[in-house]
């Protein structure tokens, strides 16, 4: 079962599919037309699907001829509220939306792998779940595909994502952290006004809120183990109405990182208790608002393993490299979080054809030849983990 | 050779040089019965110990039978000082000193050393190359390395190898891994200067106590915000001391802190960062503020993927496979990275954790002991790693 020589012939499938979803790129839980035409595509190569999550995800399965074990692969395929600024002559055609995080590639990748695996189905062991996935930017898809009945059955699973910071025909497959667990926080103090000539009849919201946010930074500087990456952000503050106004209400927004789930709980409790105890020492009143976006992306040891021995496979035997873990989130890991999986970072960074710019950048693109093999790579994974 | 068997044989001597250091521990620089009992046991095993005037720690130098011209030398380094430390081990052979306790092992080290002396002198025959033998006073100071270095004790060295036994690590675990082990280790001083007045008055003063404070919390924004969250760092303020009395505003504010990471380059970015901090929080309040930054301990890096290979081919050919076990890196320091600034080097911990036995404190703790079957298998790695090293260099 040779996936290099049939995938050949899918060379310019890939890159056509990449073009189009490229031109017309949709924002999260608005992909309909991507669906749309995700469905067509396996309509026409004779691959089974269904609606799967949020009404626009698309869950398609391929039965091998041969018994064994059942691998989900996900792609996602949600663009971004960025403008286009690459100039490309298959660029964006809805202003003010762009792929700039390569969901297109995946989407393209993911069909590419549907023709390959149906194409060699004789062979195949098993079963393989295609997940098309929206609304990843918004940490919402693979939740609701998840709901959906996406891994029933499942034994495992595997993603991709294009990687700006790895070579074009290299990948990253590294066991262990790979994207951060995020959180965000929303926390309201409400104090009492008073005339700013006055303060001591009033109850200084503004004072509270600057207090919480420098107790806030001894959560990472001192209470969480150095060796383990942390980060607490307030990104927005908010206090009172007119300069002249002791502010009665106050706010701050943030987020959380972190590559560890009980230090994803750690960085929540510790929060919460220097919101109270802040609060209490000003005599200010204090409620948080506490959203879990993503858990850790922690690649499984052994799907690495084979991950990477399938790249060796089809992109050569020095296609692994090592890269850092990043502190972006990725929803793949509630996938990650109920069957063992891995997150592949697939190399697309190439000077040669100026694709150096960084991810979510207005200028992004990518080496276009890394596609097939990031198509090969999913479906050498599938073959290779449902055959064990 | 394999030394697993000597080793065994050694255990006996190696335990009583143990409890003999740990019942007569001496602070850095004081190490003077620790180095006269060295040198004393080292002479009687057919040593001839070099020793540093006005100084302690000592060394020597086993010249290898099959040492042919050209031939490699390797170090040993094993540190000899206790700390400031009330023992509470109830130990039949606690600190005779009061208030002084090896608390940190370096009794096992000097034992561990001692035997790998006694078991190298035995097989000299079969040694490709030369041992040096380095007993290091003053680790805990964070530059004792530093003089001994000075004082060219690396000369002619090619490599060197040093371990360290770990209270939270169980025994027979031993860890000899490639890259970031232990922090580099730097240490700073800041004083603030305002001006006191009656504490019913502040306005009339400037308070350097609160300046302290309002430094100490911004300080904290450097971890928190200025580095990449990829990149270990520890910044601590340990000592705080400010002002004389309830009711007067203090004019005068001490810290003392120490920073600790792991890229060379970005540590030499640090005290600028603080700086900026304190003088700019200070000059905010109306106070002046000075630090001084001294750099002790670089990080300890085994980067020398060779000597790695050979320590941990070592340990399985002495203990096998399972012996490695993986202990996380630590933001702790220490000074052994004098002599790794110098030479090719690799650092390993031996496990002396035993919760059976009851021996669960960690390092510096009062009630610090090991078990005490370690310290053979440490001496052994000692000795096969110098064989070993020679061996495939000659």
């Amino acid at each position: 079962m040779d996936i290099k020589s049939i995938a050949a012939k899918y060379e310019s499938y890939v890159i056509e599919m990449r073009r189009h979803f490229h031109a017309h790129p949709e924002v999260s839980l608005h992909e309909v037309e991507t669906g749309k035409r995700i469905r067509e595509e396996l309509t026409k190569m004779g691959v089974e699907w269904r609606d799967c999550g949020t009404g626009n995800g698309v869950l398609a399965t391929i039965r091998g001829a041969k018994p064994g074990k059942t691998i989900l692969l996900r792609g996602d395929m949600d663009g971004l509220a960025v403008n286009e600024e690459t100039g490309a002559e298959y660029a964006s055609q809805n202003p003010g939306v762009m792929h700039a995080c390569g969901h297109d590639c995946h989407t393209a990748m993911m069909l590419t792998a549907a023709q390959i695996l149906k194409d060699m189905k004789d062979e195949l062991c098993g079963t393989v779940v295609l997940a098309y996935q929206p609304a990843e930017e918004v940490a919402v898809g693979a939740k609701d595909m998840i709901a959906d009945g996406a891994l029933d059955g499942v034994d495992g699973c595997f993603g991709i994502h294009v990687w700006a910071d790895v070579e074009s025909g290299k990948v990253s497959l590294e066991a262990g952290p790979r994207m951060a667990a995020a959180d965000q926080f929303m926390i309201r103090v409400k104090g009492k006004g008073s005339h700013g000539a006055a303060p001591h009849q009033g109850l200084d919201a503004a004072v509270a809120v600057a207090a919480m946010v420098a107790n806030l930074q001894t959560i990472v500087s001192r209470e969480i183990d150095p060796a383990q990456p942390a980060v607490v952000t307030v990104g927005r503050l908010e206090a009172g109405t007119r300069w002249n106004v002791v502010a009665e209400y106050g706010s701050v927004e943030g987020t959380a990182r972190c590559f560890n789930a009980d230090v994803q709980e750690h960085l929540k409790s510790s929060i919460e208790r220097i919101m109270k105890a802040t609060a209490e020492s000003y005599r200010v009143q204090a409620e948080m608002e506490w959203i879990t976006l993503v858990p850790p992306t922690i690649n499984d040891a052994h799907m690495s393993d084979l991950a990477a021995g399938a790249a060796r496979k089809v992109m050569g035997e020095d296609a692994p490299v090592l890269s850092e873990k990043t502190s972006g989130g990725e929803d793949f890991a509630y996938f990650m979080e109920k069957v063992p999986g891995a997150i592949a970072l697939l190399g697309i960074r190439n000077e040669a054809c100026g694709a150096t710019w960084p991810q979510h950048s207005g200028h992004f693109c990518v080496d276009e030849s890394a596609l097939l093999k990031g198509a090969m790579l999913y479906a050498q994974m599938a073959a290779d983990f449902n055959a064990e | 050779m394999n030394f697993k068997n000597a080793a065994e044989a050694a255990a006996s001597y190696i335990i009583e040089q143990r409890r003999w250091f740990h019942q007569h521990p001496e602070l850095s620089w004081q190490e003077y019965h620790t180095t006269d009992k060295i040198a004393e046991e080292l002479t009687a095993m057919g040593y001839e110990v070099q020793r540093f005037e006005g100084k302690t720690g000592c060394c020597a130098l086993l010249r290898g039978g099959k040492a042919a011209e050209g031939c490699k030398t390797v170090a040993l380094r094993a540190d000899i000082d206790a700390l400031p430390v009330e023992e509470k081990t109830c130990l039949p052979f606690a600190s005779e000193n009061d208030g002084v306790m090896h608390a940190c092992g370096h009794d096992g080290h000097i034992s561990m050393l001692l035997g790998a002396a006694k078991m190298l002198m035995d097989s000299k025959d079969e040694l490709y190359g030369n041992v040096k033998l380095i007993f290091q006073a003053a680790e805990e100071t964070c530059h004792g390395a530093e003089y001994y270095v000075d004082a060219g004790v690396l000369d002619g060295v090619d490599a060197i190898m040093g371990q360290h036994i770990w209270g939270t690590m169980e025994s027979p675990y031993m860890s000899f891994q490639a890259g970031r082990r232990m922090a580099s280790c730097d240490n700073f001083t800041i004083k603030v200067d305002g001006a006191s007045t009656h504490g019913t008055t502040p306005h009339l003063g400037a308070d350097a106590l609160m300046g302290a404070a309002s430094i100490l919390m911004n300080l904290q924004t450097f971890v928190s915000r200025n580095n990449n969250p990829l990149n270990p760092l520890v910044v601590t303020v340990g000592e705080m001391h400010a002002g004389q009395r309830f009711n007067i505003i203090a004019n005068h504010a001490e810290m003392y802190g120490t920073v600790r990471t792991f890229d060379p380059k970005f540590r030499l970015e640090i005290e600028a960062n603080l700086r900026r901090i304190v003088e700019n929080t200070a000059a905010a309040l109306g106070l002046t503020a000075s630090v001084s930054y001294e750099y002790f301990c670089s990080p300890i890096i085994n980067d020398d993927d060779q000597l790695t290979d050979i320590a941990r081919k070592a340990a399985v050919s002495l203990y096998g496979e399972e012996a490695l076990a993986d202990l996380p890196m630590m933001m702790s320091s220490e000074d052994f990275s004098y002599f790794a600034d110098k030479v090719p080097s690799v650092f390993g911990f031996i496990g002396s954790r035993n919760e059976a036995a009851g021996l669960t404190a960690s390092n510096h703790n009062d009630r610090y002991s090991v078990d005490e079957s370690c310290l053979h298998r440490g001496a052994a790695m000692y000795a096969q790693f110098a064989a070993d090293f020679l061996e495939a260099n000659a």
